[in-house]
């Protein structure tokens, strides 16, 4: 329920340990990297390191030359040495002459079942085939029905030797003498062979001496475009090289100790000392850190601001379970949720709203739709006549609704209070007096609330020319003059910028906007009630047709369950994701903060 | 005849999907025959004969091959829906390619050199034996005439071969032999359009073969005219006793009086429905389109099964046939102008 503390950490060393101390911060994983062009500027003479990459380059051809070879690069942690970019030029070179892979976009392509057929050949040996002196051999598909024909030549001119074949076609080789050579390939090409270039060199053979060596400037290579990858986050100040960034205050030490053994020094500075936006990490309890999604959705806090995950997540879990009121869905929520917890934060949320879920079906008296399993518990209990709530009352609806106005009229007054506390924090003291969400809009609403309660509830008349003065014209003569009071407590000219016809004119239309929206606030609430009689409805109608069919009840309830469930609680996730977002963080939360992520060297690929 | 008119309504909904005049134009502007036979596998109807070949490097002879295969698993789709005697009818069908093979084993009985026997083996259509009245491989284990008139005792082909028998094989009148062979294929045409009887059916496509010989012979008059100074006895000779619109005495006039300029002019007078529009080429290319008109015509308007049958399985064979023109004229770098001319559709 907090914002973790961070430290502003720079790492310096020398030109000769740039790269290792690059590796090492990052291979920590505990820094989130500020980029060198943030921290260098005119006043401070520093400078970026320009460099090329042209390893990344090397890496796709390297992994072309292994495609076109249908090899799978094997790549390892550290190459066995190093090469220069002339050497690897050179590699590549002559791996392309060794396999004969050439770029002629004319060139036929081998298809998976030529090299399969290909890979029977290689048994002879292709440099002992392209030694023959005195037999003609060649390779290639021969339409299945040209195949059968081959038995009709009475001669004993060539002999063919069947590879591979699919419905179409058989790839075999042939071989024939000198003096036949040109009548043999004339019986062939009639046949329709289609022919293929038998390769001079064994590529299987080839690759299994050279993939080693594939691999290992392959490895160098991309160890090579990685480090260049790092180098935007390298700052030069006077022949030191300056790596800069924000750990969490308990990491310091870990951090200082990846550079053991590197001839670097580490300097530890308070985020406030520094000209660069603090990152937020925020640390929650069990109940709170799944519902960190929904706020990184909406923008995490400013460093050093409140931290509102854990109030959304016992409204949202609160609205979510009025709203979905069923015990045993709820159950059923609960135990996907929070068996699933570890594949998503979705499925946490899931199993900490199911967990409401099931307290307000309880209450309610619903269960998996049933709407009267609950009631001996419920009279035993409550000492009630038959349940403690019946939904599908018709006297109940009024009811619900005015309890969902006044749930949302407590949770606006919740967060106008978070609001006046948050403002005061940060010192600013006209918002958190004068503006609708601070002490004014309180007593307003407040007031407004607390006079409906009492007229209506208790009969007690509480209106009288102080009250409305107090409660209802201060404030809105605090909301009308909010900007010229804020100066004046803040001791800034009192005068408006636009002058005071202007202002007054803006202000009372503002005014009219602030009211309407206080109406339209409490009103938005009216939807958690709307969907408690919508849930009940919904599963009214399941109930009905698990009557009406009979012995395909028990499937229709499952899959009713299971309709109702997953569109019913995903409509009521949004609702209540809206209502967070938009009537409730619109009064007390401003984001704009920046998530910390700690560099890795996964991230950089 | 066909139980239905569910093989007219089918072939007529093949014939739908031909291609059209977009297709030849993109084909004929294809640069080898690997980009021909990619836009017929993955743009037209012969997507099904052609699937599993590699196009990038499919020798022409094997996409000829499976083109002319093509004709008879449409032939198979549509046997489905043909009734007894249309059977009599298919088989008619390839017996043009049972008299190719067997004329191949003729030529090679009078001049037994392996290069005619290799070509006699390469060009076996082996896709269609099953449909042959005959084991078509055993053609290649004859080396004489005794053993070809024995091994085809039991098909009709016997007697004409028969009568052909010569002591000194390379007196053997070859040029005869031919002619009775494709007689031949006409009678038993009309033999299968015997079971129709007197009908109005029977009556009009005893009509539409008679026009299909006549056509043939009156290609024949031309060609011999023209291009080479051959006796008016000699041109009786090879024509098919088959009449249309000319009557014998007609015929017999052209061939003794009329010049090949005349001859054409008569065919376009007596068949101006159908050669109204046609540029003439050449007298194949003329006689061709004036058929594809026909069969089309036939296609659109007739109800009778077996004649929608035997005018898709003509057209799918002209179809076929332009193919094959674009693969050759792509191969030898004729311009598209000049293949498009060649072109029967």
């Amino acid at each position: 329920m907090a914002i973790v503390k961070m430290k502003f950490v720079s790492a310096t060393t020398d030109e000769a340990h740039v790269n290792q101390m690059l590796t090492s911060g990052v291979a920590s994983g505990l820094i989130h990297c500020e980029p060198a062009s943030k921290i260098v500027n005119e006043d401070n003479a520093g400078k970026l390191i320009s460099d090329e990459d042209p390893y990344a380059g090397y890496c796709q051809t390297l992994s072309n030359i292994a495609h076109s070879l249908n090899y799978t690069i094997q790549e390892k942690k550290t190459s066995d040495r190093e090469y220069t970019c002339q050497q690897i030029e050179d590699f590549i070179v002559r791996m392309n002459d060794l396999f004969g892979l050439t770029t002629d976009a004319r060139k036929v392509i081998l298809t998976p079942e030529d090299q399969k057929a290909l890979k029977e050949l290689s048994v002879l040996g292709f440099e002992r085939i392209h030694n023959c002196q005195y037999l003609n051999f060649r390779f290639g598909r021969l339409p299945r029905e040209s195949f059968e024909k081959l038995y009709m030549y009475r001669d004993d001119i060539f002999i063919q030797h069947r590879l591979y074949e699919n419905s179409h076609y058989i790839w075999i080789v042939y071989v024939t003498s000198d003096s036949y050579v040109e009548r043999t390939n004339k019986i062939f090409r009639d046949l329709a062979f289609e022919p293929i270039d038998i390769p001079t060199v064994d590529i299987d053979r080839e690759l299994t001496e050279h993939h080693g060596e594939i691999d290992d400037v392959y490895t160098y290579c991309m160890n090579q475009d990685r480090l260049c990858h790092l180098h935007p986050y390298a700052a030069i100040f006077e022949d030191q090289y300056v790596m800069s960034g924000f750990v969490q205050e308990k990491d310091v030490e870990a951090y200082r100790n990846a550079f053991d053994g590197l001839p670097v020094t580490l300097e530890v500075k308070d985020p406030s000392e520094v000209d660069l936006e603090c990152p937020t990490m925020l640390k929650n309890n069990w109940l709170a850190r799944p519902f960190e999604m929904f706020l990184g959705m909406y923008g995490v806090p400013k460093y050093g601001n409140f931290d509102p995950t854990c109030f959304m997540a016992v409204t949202y879990c609160l609205l979510f379970g009025i709203m979905f009121g069923d015990l045993g869905q709820g159950l059923v929520l609960t135990i996907l949720g929070l068996a699933l917890e570890k594949k998503g934060q979705l499925f946490g949320i899931i199993g900490r709203v199911g967990i409401t879920s099931m307290i307000f079906g309880f209450l309610f008296g619903s269960t998996f739709g049933n709407e009267t399993l609950l009631n001996p518990i419920h009279q035993k209990l409550f000492g009630v006549h038959e349940k403690l709530f019946e939904i599908m009352d018709s006297s109940s609806t009024m009811t619900i609704l005015i309890g969902a106005v006044a749930i949302g009229a407590v949770l606006i007054l919740m967060t106008q209070l978070l609001n006046i506390v948050n403002r005061f924090r940060h010192n600013e003291k006209g918002e958190a007096i004068f503006s609708q969400n601070g002490i004014a809009g309180f007593v307003f609403y407040g007031s407004m609330i607390a006079g409906i309660v009492a007229t209506m509830i208790f009969q007690i008349n509480v209106i009288n020319p102080i009250t409305i003065g107090l409660c209802i014209v201060l404030p809105i003569i605090c909301f009308v003059m909010k900007e010229p009071l804020t100066a004046l407590v803040e001791h800034e000219p009192v005068t408006p910028k636009e002058g005071w016809g202007g202002y007054i004119m803006q202000s009372i239309f503002e005014l009219i906007d602030v009211l309407l929206t206080f109406v339209t606030n409490s009103m938005s609430y009216l939807r958690v009630g709307g969907f408690v009689l919508s849930h009940a409805g919904m599963m009214l109608v399941v109930t009905t047709l698990v009557e009406m069919t009979g012995n395909a009840g028990i499937p229709v309830m499952i899959f009713g369950n299971i309709f109702v469930m997953v569109l019913e609680g995903l409509i009521v996730g949004i609702q209540t994701l809206r209502l967070e977002y938009y009537e409730m963080f619109s009064r007390y939360y401003d984001a704009g903060g920046i998530p910390f992520k700690a560099m890795t060297a996964e991230k950089l690929n | 005849m066909s139980s239905d008119l569910a093989l007219t309504v089918k072939a007529r909904a093949m014939f739908g999907k031909r291609l059209k005049d977009d297709d030849y134009y993109q084909l004929m502007q294809k640069r080898d025959i690997g980009e021909i036979a990619a836009h017929l596998k993955n743009e037209t109807m012969f997507a099904e004969v052609l699937s599993g070949i590699n196009e990038r490097a499919i020798h022409r002879q094997h996409l000829e091959s499976l083109l002319r295969k093509d004709i008879y698993i449409r032939l198979k789709k549509l046997m489905r829906y043909s009734g007894e005697s249309d059977i009599s009818f298919i088989s008619t069908f390839s017996m043009k390619s049972e008299i190719t093979m067997i004329l191949n084993c003729v030529r090679y009985i009078m001049n037994p050199d392996e290069n005619i026997r290799d070509d006699m083996i390469a060009s076996m259509p082996l896709f269609s034996a099953k449909y042959f009245s005959f084991d078509v491989r055993h053609l290649v284990e004859i080396n004489d005439y005794g053993e070809l008139i024995q091994f085809l005792s039991e098909t009709p082909y016997r007697s004409i071969l028969a009568r052909y028998r010569h002591e000194k094989i390379e007196e053997l009148d070859y040029l005869s032999l031919e002619h009775d062979m494709e007689l031949l294929i006409f009678e038993k045409i009309f033999e299968a359009i015997g079971v129709y009887g007197k009908s109005e059916d029977g009556e009009k496509m005893r009509q539409i073969i008679c026009q299909r010989a006549e056509l043939l012979n009156l290609s024949i008059i031309y060609r011999l005219k023209k291009d080479f100074s051959t006796t008016s006895q000699k041109i009786e000779e090879l024509l098919l006793p088959y009449q249309m619109h000319f009557s014998k005495k007609q015929l017999h006039e052209m061939i003794e009086n009329s010049t090949s300029q005349e001859v054409l002019e008569a065919i376009r007078k007596k068949y101006r429905g159908y050669a109204k529009d046609i540029t003439f080429t050449s007298i194949e290319h003329f006689i061709q389109q004036i058929s594809y008109n026909m069969y089309h015509t036939f296609i659109e308007y007739e109800t009778e099964p077996t004649l929608v049958l035997m005018s898709y399985l003509y057209l799918s064979d002209m179809e076929i046939n332009n193919i094959i023109t674009i693969i050759e004229g792509v191969r030898y770098k004729v311009s598209p102008d000049r293949i498009a001319g060649l072109l029967i559709y």
